[in-house]
């Protein structure tokens, strides 16, 4: 699904991943980890192109979604951003209403069918697991809603243009354990669908979430395994290191 | 001992100096006040003078403007005020010698008053305006008219402005109030589209090396002196506008408010510029990647989160217009005229007050009428002052 | 219409927009100096006005407008830093500062006009000065006032918290620490608003219109309670009130290019000397 091939990526002069090549496949959860400033977060949003508005910043190798190099100039940015979800790290919902915040991007995307976005809407906090607890607040201001609603929605945001690949960055990380484990349960069933790419600072999320577990320091992947490998038996003696605490 | 004594005065000069924005505004307020409000207490004849019918006239309800209209030979018959079908005969001091000689009035002038009142004893339409000195008052046959003060309602929804006819000026000021508002609100009409496009593309477009040339550029426009803009506005702009349009002048309230919306478009561009520069850049990100453009996110998310900054740069432009006055003053042509078109001349606040104070008699009631204009001007710009800092102050997201 | 064509054509009227105002600077600026140019030279602007103001030059402005500059910084530099070491150092966060801030900003949107309606009344009329530089200079200082009291404001804000902390640790006062720490430190960022304050006094008509200028005058003022001629306004008599003004014309386009150049001058120093000094506290 997302291939990458010897990537590396500059802000300015400083080379924040060196030599990245790594595959995810469909329909899995792949969690990124490692230290603050390792460059897991830069790699995520790589896959989207979000690194574009920054300036100053260089990318060499190559980022295929679907077989095709999303960083190839024939691209639509709009439509490649549109395939791919993204949820922040703290929720950022739009100064709208519930609604609105769920229909943006159908809005965005030229949608205009009233009906088609209610359906869609609705259906959408559903699968976000938001429906039950805001179908009374539809129409109230996104900020109403407590944190973890909030990011829930968020995620509601991103389903709602039906991706196919979505990107999570730390999207846990401003919650309460309460609403963390309302959205690790959403992720283990938006699984079946879409294929996930999570950062996470937690170890035990990405325990409990991913299938397959990339570590990251220094902005090098330092190792690529499946989940229950490297937490129970890595290869390299620093991943063990790290997962068991000794440094972060 | 000497050092505490040194320190308190210290600190009571800084607190005096933190009040004295404050004690400033609050005597500009009983300044302009106190020279205004004196202006209501003026009869509505020029002061000094009193005006005198014949005793059997019945006609008692009198203010400025029908004063004025008899004498503009308007109304020529006291039928038409509720009185006897007589033709009224107007008359001023000069008209005493198409009935007397020098001689016969005295000298000194001493029979004067008693002459008066012969006159108007026997003219029955007659109605004389005459100084306080040689009033005819206590001869029989004689009315001195009660004529009332100058009412507010005559000051402002008067529409007429002549504060120098005799015996009766004119304080309409609805002509000017008009005035300033159709100038000011047409200026926003052209710099608001135009300074929130070049703050969009400060804010959102502009390279980081364009952007450092812009910011200064902007700031010189806003450095520029507003008589420099009347200048400009008065040997190029002037008669572009009559050219183009075919007028008979080219100073209307059209070339006022091109000038004045080149002169509130720093103000506008600087605020919306911060304040899109405010919105954060999680939204921005977030609209994005859902597939938005980024003018789709500019238009969606940018300019409503930053709408109350938005808001309060159109106050202040508006504030800026509103209380402009060299340029204005320069380029409207200045008629005290109803604004019936954007092609003719008009006449705003500010300007009338820099344009007849000069002129105006000290503590007379035309000074007090521009002192009053000058009130009103204060208090509209106090007010729009605090009504932008209240609008960027909240953050309201429910009715976005 | 597609979105991506959509946003191509809005981003062309707002680089377009932008180009119009940089060339509504051009046109003015342009103007006024090409028109300027042409009757600048030495007499011009050492000279007195001749022949009904149609010839001569405009020396006697240019010293007015030196001293309004002079007599306005001498009352609203002194009171607007000391505002602002009040604001900043004493008064802490609360109602008093929020109302002085409201206070300073509301008295920054009063129309100049305005301010020479009150400069009239109380100066002229209400403390005799009659029309004279001292009432002119006391206008335009309480117009420049709230520029002053702010760039000072943010001058002071802009010194690091661990300076006064380390100023108070060995011993000194708040007085002490103000004075040899935090003055010292702020005074270049002060000065920009001290020159920024300068080009607003030299391009403002209003204000004098009834508190010094004069129309014409035969010789320089010889005391602070003499009226005296100024830039801005003998601009606006050339302009609009002159014996001829066709014939004065040259003059006025002379005086508008060289008020535009002092002005602009000013302006354009305390903007750079601010990017400047943002830069260095930047590198700290």
């Amino acid at each position: 699904m997302i291939v990458t091939k010897n990537i590396n990526f500059y802000y300015g002069t400083f080379q924040a991943l060196k030599n990245i090549s790594m595959t995810m496949e469909a329909n899995t959860v792949t969690a990124f980890i490692g230290p603050s400033g390792c460059g897991k977060s830069t790699f995520l949003r790589l896959f989207n192109r979000m690194n574009d508005l920054i300036d100053g910043t260089r990318l060499e190798g190559e980022c295929l979604i679907k077989g095709k190099d999303i960083y190839d100039k024939s691209i639509n940015i709009d439509a490649l951003r549109k395939d791919i979800g993204m949820v922040f790290q703290k929720p950022n919902p739009f100064p709208k209403s519930v609604f609105e915040n769920v229909a943006y991007g159908l809005r965005v995307n030229g949608i205009k069918d009233k009906k088609f976005i209610a359906d869609k809407v609705e259906e959408t906090l559903k699968a976000a697991a938001l429906f039950d607890e805001v179908k009374d607040k539809l129409n109230k201001s996104a900020f109403e809603l407590s944190g973890g609603q909030q990011q829930r929605l968020c995620i509601a945001r991103a389903l709602a243009v039906e991706p196919s690949i979505l990107l999570m960055d730390e999207p846990a990380s401003a919650l309460d354990p309460i609403s963390t484990s309302k959205i690790e349960e959403l992720i283990h069933d938006l699984k079946k669908k879409y294929t996930i790419v999570i950062v996470t600072h937690n170890m035990q999320q990405a325990a409990r979430v991913s299938d397959k577990t990339g570590f990251f320091m220094l902005g090098e992947l330092i190792e690529y395994n499946d989940t229950k490998k490297m937490f129970l038996n890595p290869d390299k003696e620093i991943t063990q290191n790290y997962i068991t605490g000794r440094f972060g | 001992m000497l050092k505490k004594f040194s320190n308190f005065t210290i600190k009571s000069l800084l607190i005096f100096s933190g009040a004295f924005a404050g004690i400033t505004i609050l005597f500009i307020s009983i300044f302009l006040f106190k020279e205004g409000l004196g202006f209501f207490k003026k009869p509505a004849v020029e002061e000094g003078y009193s005006l005198f019918v014949n005793s059997k006239n019945k006609v008692e309800d009198f203010d400025s403007k029908k004063i004025k209209e008899i004498f503009d030979h308007e109304i020529t018959n006291w039928s038409e005020l509720g009185g006897e079908d007589v033709e009224i005969l107007l008359f001023r001091m000069d008209n005493i010698f198409d009935y007397y000689s020098d001689e016969e009035l005295g000298e000194e002038y001493e029979f004067l008053a008693e002459k008066l009142a012969e006159v108007i004893k026997a003219e029955e339409g007659i109605i004389a305006f005459v100084p306080h000195q040689y009033s005819p008052a206590e001869y029989s046959g004689v009315k001195e008219l009660s004529v009332p003060n100058i009412t507010p309602s005559d000051f402002f929804t008067g529409k007429d402005w002549l504060p120098t006819a005799t015996p009766s000026p004119l304080f309409g000021t609805l002509p000017m109030l008009l005035g300033t508002l159709l100038v000011s609100l047409v200026a926003i009409l052209f710099a608001l589209p135009l300074g929130l496009g070049v703050a969009i593309y400060l804010s959102e477009l502009a390279p980081e090396g364009i952007r450092k040339f812009l910011k200064p550029i902007i700031e010189l426009l806003a450095g520029i002196p507003s008589v420099v803009y009347g200048f400009f506005g008065l040997v190029v702009l002037a008669p572009l506008v009559q050219k183009t349009f075919n007028l008979p002048v080219g100073e209307t309230a059209l070339t006022g408010s091109l000038i004045l919306a080149i002169m509130a478009l720093p103000t506008i561009i600087s605020i919306a510029e911060d304040a899109m520069r405010n919105t954060p850049r999680a939204m921005k990100e977030a609209s994005l990647a859902l597939g938005a453009t980024h003018w789709q996110t500019i238009y969606r998310v940018i300019i409503p989160y930053s709408k109350s900054g938005i808001s309060a740069a159109v106050v202040l432009g508006i504030g800026r217009a509103i209380g402009e006055t060299m340029a204005v003053l320069m380029v409207t042509g200045n008629a005290a005229l109803m604004p019936t078109s954007l092609f003719d001349p008009v006449r705003t606040i500010p300007a009338t007050i820099a344009a007849e104070l000069g002129e105006a008699p000290s503590g007379g009631a035309h000074y007090q009428a521009l002192f009053l204009l000058g009130a009103i001007l204060f208090i509209i710009t106090l007010f729009i002052s605090i009504a932008a800092e209240m609008i960027s102050k909240k953050k309201n997201y429910k009715d976005m | 219409m597609n979105k991506r064509t959509k946003q191509k054509f809005a981003f062309f009227f707002f680089r377009l927009f932008s180009i119009i105002i940089v060339g509504i600077l051009i046109a003015i600026l342009g103007f006024i100096a090409v028109n300027g140019l042409k009757v600048i030279n030495w007499e011009f602007l050492s000279g007195m006005p001749k022949e009904g103001m149609t010839e001569g030059g405009i020396f006697p402005a240019i010293v007015g407008t030196c001293y309004l500059i002079i007599g306005s910084l001498i009352f609203a530099v002194p009171l607007g830093v000391m505002a602002a070491i009040y604001t900043v150092e004493y008064a802490g966060n609360g109602k008093v500062v929020r109302f002085i801030r409201m206070m300073t900003n509301n008295l920054a949107s009063i129309p100049s006009i305005v301010f020479g309606l009150f400069g009239m009344a109380l100066f002229v009329k209400g403390l005799g000065f009659g029309d004279s530089i001292i009432a002119g200079s006391l206008t335009l200082g309480l117009l420049t006032l709230p520029i002053i009291i702010r760039t000072s404001e943010e001058a002071l804000k802009a010194v690091p918290e661990s300076y006064r902390t380390g100023s108070y640790a060995l011993g000194a006062t708040k007085l002490q620490t103000i004075r040899k720490v935090v003055f010292p430190c702020a005074l270049p960022n002060i000065l920009t608003g001290i020159i920024l304050s300068i080009s607003r006094v030299s391009g403002e008509t209003a204000p004098i219109l009834f508190t010094v200028a004069a129309y014409f005058l035969p010789s320089l003022p010889d005391s602070i309670f003499s009226q005296a001629m100024a830039l801005p306004y003998h601009l606006y008599v050339l302009a609009t009130s002159g014996t001829d003004i066709e014939a004065s014309r040259p003059m006025a386009y002379g005086t508008a290019l060289v008020l535009v150049v002092i002005v602009l001058f000013f302006n354009l120093t305390a903007t750079l000397l601010r990017q400047r000094l943002s830069k260095n506290m930047k590198n700290k």
